[in-house]
């Protein structure tokens, strides 16, 4: 190799490289020559000889790839002599050198030490480590090496910074382990002696030499200090290589260290240290101040095996002496930080030190989060500490100066991150206590700590808490409301939740002194605005405030009084119900403060022509009425056994008044917001929640009120917010179908069907229809009563079925009929095909006659009919930009289809599906009226037949529309595959890939019945294979070919969500069954692309045994027989599929860790 | 599939007689796709948004739509109780016989022809050209709407 000639062209690619316009190019020839063969010594001679950095780094990569590639081909001392010229190389220019470069070359000394760790025995690891630590004692040059040697080394052993060096998973996670049981313990003592020497100094601040050393030994503490050690999950099967991959796992794993690391760690002065070097920072700006913070903040969080000890009894158990005194440590000097912290007035100037309050409030919640309360609460220091931290939230949340200023400087963040920490205390506290009584009454008495005195204190500073936190709230008014960026489609409850869950938390502490505050405060605003209203007060200007400040007045109440309700009857609160059972007659707080609510919404709640109606708030009244959602759940005719409570809200006493009040406000509210949407939608709520409530309901449909507001509804249809339309006619028809009195119920019925109709019927017979229903005003009239009709027919039940259905099938041709009229009009088309979809999707087959079965089917494929004719030649754009608004009429399509199939067959073995196919057909007998209609088959054929074809990749991007297609698909193969021969080719193929799109899909579920899909479509063609007489199967066998292919190839070489193994594994199964040759052939395949003979062998050892264990699953008694029974269900699931899943899982364990690189 | 495509094409009366060039509406009623008149052009609307003059502010609806006609992007900021006009917006098919001069001949239903609208300068112009020079038989989409028409959309004809 002419070395000279190589280096000139390499210096020409690096500039090629570096011009933006060539860089692809400079980028190909960089790439060609890393991997040309034996480039070391002209990486070495270029590294050497070149003057330019950019050229040294891209040598200096090649060579890293080059020498781990190349390992095993080289004498080994080369390779340790290559090694050791890179770490003399880098020390004799470390001066001059820009700090990428040294890190670059630091990074290629691990690599290659990371490279060998496996193959290399303990004395020729040692002798490196030996020369590293000969460079820690050495000049100052090499020190600084030797610690970014350091630095790289934990980088490229850790789980997630490691370099693509093109090893196999078990190569990583083994070299980890041994990395942190050898050489991680005495790298983090090397770098701890460091430290402490350089702080001993004392000259340590003044030296910029000096403090970048610091810098680095911090950056190598706080690696090891987020070292994660392996553990179980670190599994070819569950583990990944993908950096930041399961967040959640590592979270967990990070902090815990393992019993080895006691003296390491748990020592009082290395917890000393890290403090002392953080005070003796003259600029906590410094990078150096934000390293030590880092670590500052990881100490709080150690946890794991590192605390715990061996019983007299030989259990481990956790240590909790060792654990007080070094939380107990860890206080004192928090504490000393937090005092220096205040002291230095650091709300006044926030933007310089707001990266200290970071780290202040985080060691707390890491402190609160880690240790258990029965631990930390003993520590002396423990109180002390929850004083600090309730003064410095006061503080945080104190509005001082410009409050523009405030809000940019971000301590109100770190304020709720401390609200959020005193939540979690009070309920830890709670948990505790209840411990501590179930403890008593098995004869346990174990007093970890005085817990009177911390609820005590806690009491005490709840309120304060809450105070302030209302008081900011309360001052942000302003900065809120004249806030231009409104947060788009964000409300407070949505944005605040956290912060207003924890104020209900903290306010309960103390209900009397938290609801009196906010009862006193809303008091105070309401008497403001109504003298606005009546003119006694001239200061209009301030409605905004008031309405921000009831508003918020509102949200917390009612955080404070009610649970959020999660399907059942949230239970009032007990702290409430203990408040209230301490009452007198007239000072319960609970009712006072919710009478008082509902007064503001009647007094904001005026007339449609009043000139007050300029002052009032759309959202104030949406949240009121948030309100009186959230609060009827628990409180609205419901037996409270509170004598207060119940006398103002239960049923028989004050209950009906306040439903009154609320319909009341509800039809005026209609009236005068009918242009806000997201108050309509709180309106709908209401509703729903009332429609679950048996008593609520019964009385709403005896009230004039409620008949009043359906009518207003109904009339006023065209002015309110399509949005709104379909829930809203949904949530009144429920609450008329769950109606117990019959008559009732058929009153409202009728109410609203002839309503319904009238408003088609007054188009449809309309004599100028034909000529006018391209006006504007007739598309908005029938759009509107579709999406009537649709929310008519979404609550049908099995309760309702029957009348729903006789109102619908009354108009199915009329709605054909529109369809065909509006070819030309896409946005009337969606509205008609989601009548249909929402039908079959929600009515209840049961209750239908055959006949009624039959005029549906009819008028299904009517609908088909015409919709194939509108979109015929119609050119269908879509853009990445569009959302899936786009395709809305393929995904009713998709899902008219699959339903009307579920409707028939779910649940029914094959023979039961065959039999009812067969039984259908057998009564379509062309001679006789009623029974010469399409069948479930002929419709759903026909249907896909006019869909797949427009079903493209890009649309298949859309999720939903994926899931549903994914849906239609597997009913398809489910219930008819015997029928898929008649299917034209391109349109199986397409159904098929589909099913191959779909297992990949990011949504588990979409994957999941893919696979099911496949499970089916396999034991099909297996089951009937056996029979020699059955249908041909040579169309199918393509297809399973190719599904097995790529379920084998998701096994063995792709990252996939565990969630899958079950599905997945059943595909696997059944497609082999069904393909057993196509099995072995890509056993085959597979251990023939393996280059070394050693992994071949346990690839072909593992395939072939995973086949072994599937042939002998299928010979043992009575499997076969299960198997098919599980045909039409697509699920294998049961006991005897478990030796196939343990062989899997093995299987898999065994040949991932070496199949997938990194 | 169905059988051979037949096109019933209604008998509209011409725009501006009898039919209404536009219809009011409650702002806050409007549809994403579907039309408004802004300054006098009348456009689909592409997106739509409330905002607020200030968080306890009245409802406004902010619209961006797109002339039907020219594609040309305009927005409007209004009152969601107020009302704003729709344009009845009418699409008519046409089998296309002949292009002469820069303007379609187009077949209307009592078999006489319509021959005042202008091949679109664009790309649909270009297509409905080349098509046509090819022999296809192709259907053209016309839409008019306030007084004005042109041709947006054709597809071939459905062959038996």
């Amino acid at each position: 190799m002419d070395l000279p000639a190589v280096h000139a062209q390499f210096e020409q690619a690096c500039l090629i490289f570096s011009q933006p316009a060539t860089r692809k190019e400079g980028e190909r020839i960089i790439t060609r020559f890393r991997s040309t063969p034996n480039i070391l010594p002209a990486c070495k001679y270029i590294i050497e000889h070149t003057q330019k950095d950019d050229v040294t780094f891209h040598a200096v990569m090649a060579l890293k790839e080059a020498v781990v590639r190349e390992y095993s081909l080289h004498p080994r001392a080369d390779i340790h002599a290559f090694r050791d010229w890179l770490l003399q190389f880098v020390s004799s220019r470390v001066e001059q050198m820009p700090g990428f470069l040294v890190s670059t070359i630091c990074h290629a000394v691990a690599v290659i030490f990371k490279r060998g760790c496996l193959d290399e025995s303990p004395q020729e690891k040692e002798a490196f480590f030996k020369g590293i630590t000969a460079m820690v004692n050495g000049a100052m040059n090499e020190r600084q090496v030797a610690l970014s040697v350091f630095s790289a080394l934990v980088d490229e052993f850790s789980s997630d910074r490691a370099s693509a060096v093109g090893l196999p998973y078990n190569f990583h996670v083994k070299s980890r382990k041994t990395f942190e049981e050898g050489e991680l313990p005495p790298v983090f003592l090397i770098v701890v002696q460091i430290l402490q020497h350089l702080m001993s100094t004392g000259t340590a601040m003044r030296d910029e030499k000096d403090v970048h050393l610091l810098t680095t030994c911090m950056e190598v503490l706080s690696k090891c200090l987020s070292w994660e050690f392996v553990s179980a999950d670190d599994n070819p099967l569950l583990g990944s290589l993908a950096p930041n991959s399961n967040y959640r796992a590592r979270a967990r794993h990070l902090g815990s260290f393992p019993t080895s690391w006691r003296d390491l760690l748990i020592r009082a002065d290395f917890i000393d240290m890290f403090f002392q070097l953080y005070h003796m920072i003259p600029d906590k700006t410094w990078r150096l101040a934000e390293k030590v913070r880092t670590c500052l903040i990881q100490l709080a969080g150690v946890h794991g095996a590192v605390f715990q000890t061996t019983d007299q009894e030989g259990r481990i158990v956790e240590d909790d002496m060792v654990q007080r005194s070094y939380i107990g440590r860890l206080l004192q000097n928090y504490l000393k930080l937090v005092e220096g912290f205040m002291a230095s007035d650091p709300f006044n100037s926030v933007n310089e030190c707001s990266d200290e309050l970071v780290c202040i409030t985080s060691m707390a919640t890491k402190i609160i989060q880690t240790y258990r309360l029965r631990v930390i609460a003993a520590v002396p220091e423990f109180l002390p500490f929850l004083n600090e931290l309730g003064k410095l939230n006061t503080a945080c949340y104190a509005i001082k100066g410009e409050d523009e200023d405030f809000w940019e400087t971000g301590a109100h963040e770190e304020g709720d991150e401390l609200l959020d920490l005193w939540a979690q205390l009070i309920e830890q506290a709670e948990d505790y206590a209840e411990e501590q009584v179930a403890l008593r009454s098995t004869g346990h008495n174990q007093q970890d700590f005085d817990l009177p005195q911390l609820n005590q204190f806690l009491t005490v500073v709840a309120y304060h808490i809450f105070e302030t936190y209302v008081n900011m709230r309360l001052e942000a008014a302003k900065h809120s409301i004249d806030d231009e960026d409104l947060g788009e489609e964000m409300t407070d409850d949505y944005m605040y939740e956290e912060q207003l869950v924890a104020v209900g938390i903290i306010a309960r502490m103390d209900p009397e002194k938290c609801l009196g505050k906010l009862q006193q405060l809303i008091n105070d605003r309401l008497a403001h605005v109504q003298a606005i209203f009546n003119g006694n007060n001239p200061q209009t200007n301030a409605m905004p405030y008031l309405s921000e400040h009831l508003h918020w007045l509102a949200l917390f109440t009612g955080h404070i009084l009610a649970h959020p309700s999660r399907g059942e009857i949230p239970e009032i609160p007990r702290a409430i119900m203990a408040m209230s059972a301490r009452c007198s007659e007239s000072g319960d707080l609970a009712v006072s403060l919710a009478t008082t609510l509902m007064n503001v919404l009647d007094v904001v709640s005026v007339d449609a022509d009043s000139p007050k109606l300029e002052f009032c708030s759309p959202l104030l009244t949406e949240t009121l009425l948030w309100f009186v959602e959230r609060w009827s759940e628990s409180y609205l005719f419901v037996q409270t056994g509170s004598p207060t409570l119940d006398r103002a809200f239960a049923p028989q006493f004050g209950g009906p008044h306040v439903l009154d009040f609320v319909l009341r406000v509800i039809q005026e509210t209609f009236v005068i917001w009918h242009g806000e949407e997201d108050l309509l939608m709180q309106i709908v709520n209401i509703m729903n929640t009332y429609s679950k409530r048996e008593a609520i309901r019964n009385s709403l449909l005896t009230s004039d009120k409620f008949e009043t507001l359906i009518g207003y509804f109904l009339g006023n249809l065209d002015r309110l917010p399509a949005g709104v339309h379909s829930p809203l006619i949904e949530s009144i028809t429920t609450i008329a179908s769950k109606c117990t009195d019959v008559a009732v119920k058929t009153h409202f019925f009728t109410r609203l069907t002839e309503a319904l109709e009238q408003r088609l019927i007054s188009v449809l017979h309309n004599p100028h229809f034909s000529q006018k229903y391209q006006d504007s005003e007739i598309i908005q009239h029938i759009v509107g009563t579709m999406e009537l009709y649709s929310g008519f027919v979404v609550a049908a039940d099995e309760t309702n079925t029957k009348q729903i259905y006789a109102a619908v099938s009354k108009y199915f041709d009329s709605f054909v009929q529109l369809l065909d009229l509006y070819r030309n009009h896409t946005d009337v088309e969606k509205y008609i095909l989601q009548i249909f979809a929402n039908l079959i999707r929600c009515q209840s087959f049961e209750e239908l006659t055959e006949a009624d079965c039959d005029k549906l089917y009819a008028a299904v494929m009517a609908l088909l009919k015409t919709y194939a004719k509108n979109t015929a030649g119609r050119v269908r754009m879509i853009r990445a930009s569009d959302d899936e608004e786009a395709v809305e009429d393929l995904s009713c399509i998709f899902d008219i289809l699959a339903q009307l199939m579920a409707s028939q067959y779910e649940g029914m073995t094959w023979e039961e599906t065959l039999a009812k196919r067969k039984s259908r057909s057998g009564t379509a007998n062309p001679g006789q009226p009623g029974s010469t209609g399409p069948d479930v088959a002929e419709v759903v054929f026909y249907g896909v037949g006019v869909v797949a074809p427009l079903v493209t990749d890009q649309m298949l991007q859309f999720p939903e529309l994926c899931k549903d297609y994914i849906t239609l698909v597997g009913n398809m193969v489910r219930y008819f595959p015997d029928r898929l021969s008649a299917l034209p080719p391109t349109l199986l193929a397409g159904l098929i890939q589909a099913l191959d799109f779909g297992m990949h899909n990011v949504m588990v579920e979409v994957a999941r019945s893919a696979f099911e899909a496949m499970t089916t479509l396999a034991l099909f063609a297996w089951d009937e294979g056996a029979h020699p007489v059955g249908v041909s199967l040579d169309f199918l066998c393509p297809h399973l070919d190719k599904l097995l292919t790529k379920t084998l190839s998701m096994f063995l070489f792709m990252e996939f969500d565990s969630g899958l193994m079950d599905s997945g594994g059943e595909a696997l199964f059944a497609l082999t069954l069904a393909r057993p040759q196509t099995y072995t052939a890509m056993v085959h395949h597979l251990v023939q692309q393996q280059p070394a003979p050693v992994f071949a062998q346990r690839l072909e050892a593992a395939l072939l045994g995973l086949h072994g264990s599937i042939a002998q699953t299928l010979q043992t008694p009575g499997n076969a027989d299960r198997l098919r029974a599980a045909r039409s269900e697509g699920l294998v699931a049961g006991p005897w599929l478990g030796p196939y899943r343990k062989r899997l899982e093995s299987a898999l364990m065994d040949v991932r860790g070496f199949l997938r690189v990194k | 599939m169905s059988a051979p495509e037949e096109e019933h094409h209604e008998e509209f009366e011409a725009v501006g007689a009898g039919a209404s060039e536009t219809y009011p509406i409650q702002c806050s009623a409007l549809r994403k796709n579907g039309h408004v008149v802004i300054k006098g052009r009348p456009c689909k609307i592409v997106d739509m948004s409330t905002s607020k003059t200030g968080k306890h502010g009245h409802a406004k609806v902010h619209l961006v739509a797109t002339d039907i006609f020219t594609g040309k992007k305009l927005e409007d900021l209004s009152p969601s109780t107020h009302n704003m006009n729709v344009p009845n917006v009418i699409r008519i098919e046409y089998p296309l016989l002949d292009i002469d001069d820069g303007f379609l001949s187009l077949m209307k239903e009592d078999g006489s022809t319509k021959d005042d609208i202008k091949v679109p300068d664009n790309e649909i112009g270009q297509q409905i050209e080349e098509g046509f020079a090819e022999g296809k038989e192709l259907i053209v989409t016309i839409v008019a709407a306030m007084g004005e028409e042109h041709a947006l959309s054709f597809k071939e004809a459905p062959k038996n």
